[in-house]
């Protein structure tokens, strides 16, 4: 079968800010999920390979994490365990999906160096790799949520499932930051060190295992925090408070600004991530 | 999603390149530092080693060529002398800088037979990454695994974790991945050889079979004999430039002459 070929043309760039190259590379990547998704579980899989019990050594660290966070933190604020463990476990469930897709952005096109120079695939399909790679993790970690909340008896399935969008509309956030963050840690060495201490320092600022409620008197120190609110769309679902409607908003619209910026970023830098590799 | 084989017809394959050059920044350490970057912006870009110690290489220079079907390209050329770099901007891998490149048809390159292997996984499984990313369906697939299996000869070595394997059996399976293609357009950098006397026999067989089937050709080597036998055109580069382009065995000739004269 003869077909008219399309002809792919490279270069004959017109200005430095190069918008439809940027959404055609965007949108070959998502067209290319069979790759990422591939390349991610892969992800998972290498580091679990020789193990008996392989990925679910994640859920394994996460209820240790949260057993042995729980006892100390839980007496050290007087806290109720029946409240405070499912809102712990479900903060850090939260918390590890943000903080480790940002630092793995930092790293995203520096790790995928052979398949950037080998030519042939979207740039944007190693970001999403990343993000899918961390959405199997939180999966193997909601299962210690789901154990926590069986334990104690109260499990609201409805709420629980709103978690979905909850996580789709950080998934859209996160994605942004790292288009955006990706191609500056390839050009600029040092910025990933920065990022990583920077997310160590904001564990502590984010109301992950203390209630925000706790810090009313700084409560700026929370409201400031867009970390927060990313956390906030996958915990309060998990903790059965269902999503506000004040909160999908403002994601939504932290969502349509920061893809906007990205995309200009992105346009003006995507041709030159492959010399800064 | 079973699309049909999109195969264009001969006259349609075509690649261009048309007065493309590429400027290369180098950073060093220190170009590549924030608190450079900062420095830089503080002082109005005064002090901090003249804040452009960035150093730019221009690795192709006004390169214009026309490829069409049938052609076999030898590229030529002392080490540095821009072909690797050309063959990546034909892969679609380093975008030029200013000028055009055209390219009409399927591309494949192979330039690296590992590529995107897990040591972990199996051989197996690796088929089906390496084909996954060389934008194979799933149904196409299914279709090859048979055919890779058989060719690599390494039976139920397939399904041991590759970090296992010998270089000679990693190589029998990437080659075995590598080349289960049917591109239009085939890029090389340098000709693949290696392992026992068998599978070189074998895998040359493949290669030139492929070679057969490519409506375009584009080879870098050192080789001048290999060169003379395959390609029936050449392209001599120097400096990042076009020095020669022309039938094989005038500009090898050339190139070989320039060898001696030096």
């Amino acid at each position: 079968m003869s077909v008219a070929m399309e002809t792919k043309t490279f270069g004959g760039a017109r200005s430095n800010v190069q918008l439809d190259a940027a959404i055609a590379d965007i949108l070959a990547g998502l067209r290319l999920w069979r790759v990422w998704t591939m390349l991610g579980w892969t992800d998972i899989r290498q580091r679990y390979r020789r193990s008996f019990i392989g990925p679910f050594w994640i859920s394994i660290s996460m209820s240790v994490m949260v057993g042995g966070m729980g006892l100390v933190y839980g007496t050290l604020f007087n806290q109720d365990l029946t409240n405070f463990l499912p809102f712990l476990a479900a903060g850090f469930l939260g918390w590890f999906f943000i903080s480790t897709c940002i630092s793995d952005g930092t790293t995203v096109f520096v790790h995928a160096d052979g398949l950037i120079k080998h030519g042939g695939l979207p740039l944007s399909l190693h970001v999403f790799r990343a993000i899918w790679r961390n959405i199997l993790t939180l999966l193997h970690n909601l299962v210690v949520i789901v154990g926590i909340y069986l334990w104690f008896g109260h499990f609201n399935i409805v709420s629980f499932l709103e978690v979905i969008p909850g996580l789709a509309l950080t998934v859209l956030n996160v994605a942004w930051m790292l288009m955006i963050l990706g191609p500056l840690c390839t050009r600029y060495r040092d910025l990933a060190p920065i990022v990583a201490n920077t997310m160590q320092m904001l564990f502590f600022v984010t109301p992950v295992v203390f209630h925000p409620g706790a810090v009313s008197s700084i409560a700026w120190i929370v409201d400031l925090n867009p970390l927060y609110y990313l956390l906030e769309a996958i915990r309060a679902p998990l903790l059965g408070e269902g999503l506000s409607a004040w909160l999908v908003g403002f994601l939504a619209l932290e969502a349509i600004v920061g893809w906007v910026a990205a995309l200009f970023f992105f346009a003006r830098v995507r041709r030159r991530i492959a010399f800064w590799i | 999603m079973a699309l049909p084989q999109l195969k264009p017809s001969p006259s349609q394959i075509a690649l261009s390149l048309d007065n493309v050059s590429l400027e290369f920044p180098v950073y060093n350490t220190h170009a590549r530092s924030l608190k450079r970057s900062l420095l830089h912006m503080t002082t109005g870009g005064r002090i901090g080693l003249s804040g452009n110690d960035l150093v730019v290489v221009r690795s192709l220079s006004d390169v214009s060529l026309e490829f069409v079907h049938g052609d076999r390209i030898a590229l030529l050329g002392h080490n540095g002398a821009g072909k690797t770099t050309l063959l990546r901007v034909l892969a679609g891998a380093y975008e030029p800088t200013a000028g055009i490149v055209r390219r009409t048809g399927r591309v494949a390159a192979l330039f690296d037979l590992m590529l995107g292997m897990d040591p972990e996984a199996t051989g197996e499984e690796n088929i089906t990454i390496r084909a996954m990313l060389m934008g194979l369906s799933r149904h196409q697939i299914v279709e090859k695994r048979q055919a890779i299996a058989a060719f690599t000869e390494l039976g139920d070595y397939l399904q041991m974790p590759i970090r296992t394997y010998s270089s000679g059996m990693l190589l029998r399976l990437g080659f075995g991945i590598s080349t289960s293609i049917d591109p239009d357009i085939l890029l090389m950098d340098e000709w693949l050889a290696a392992g026992d006397a068998a599978f070189i026999a074998k895998a040359q067989a493949r290669l030139e079979e492929l070679i057969g089937n490519t409506g375009i050709l584009v080879l870098a080597s050192h080789s001048i004999g290999l060169i003379k036998r395959i390609c029936n055109k050449a392209v001599w580069m120097e400096k990042g430039a076009v020095k020669q382009f022309g039938e094989v065995g005038e500009v090898s000739d050339a190139y070989r002459a320039s060898l001696g004269a030096t």
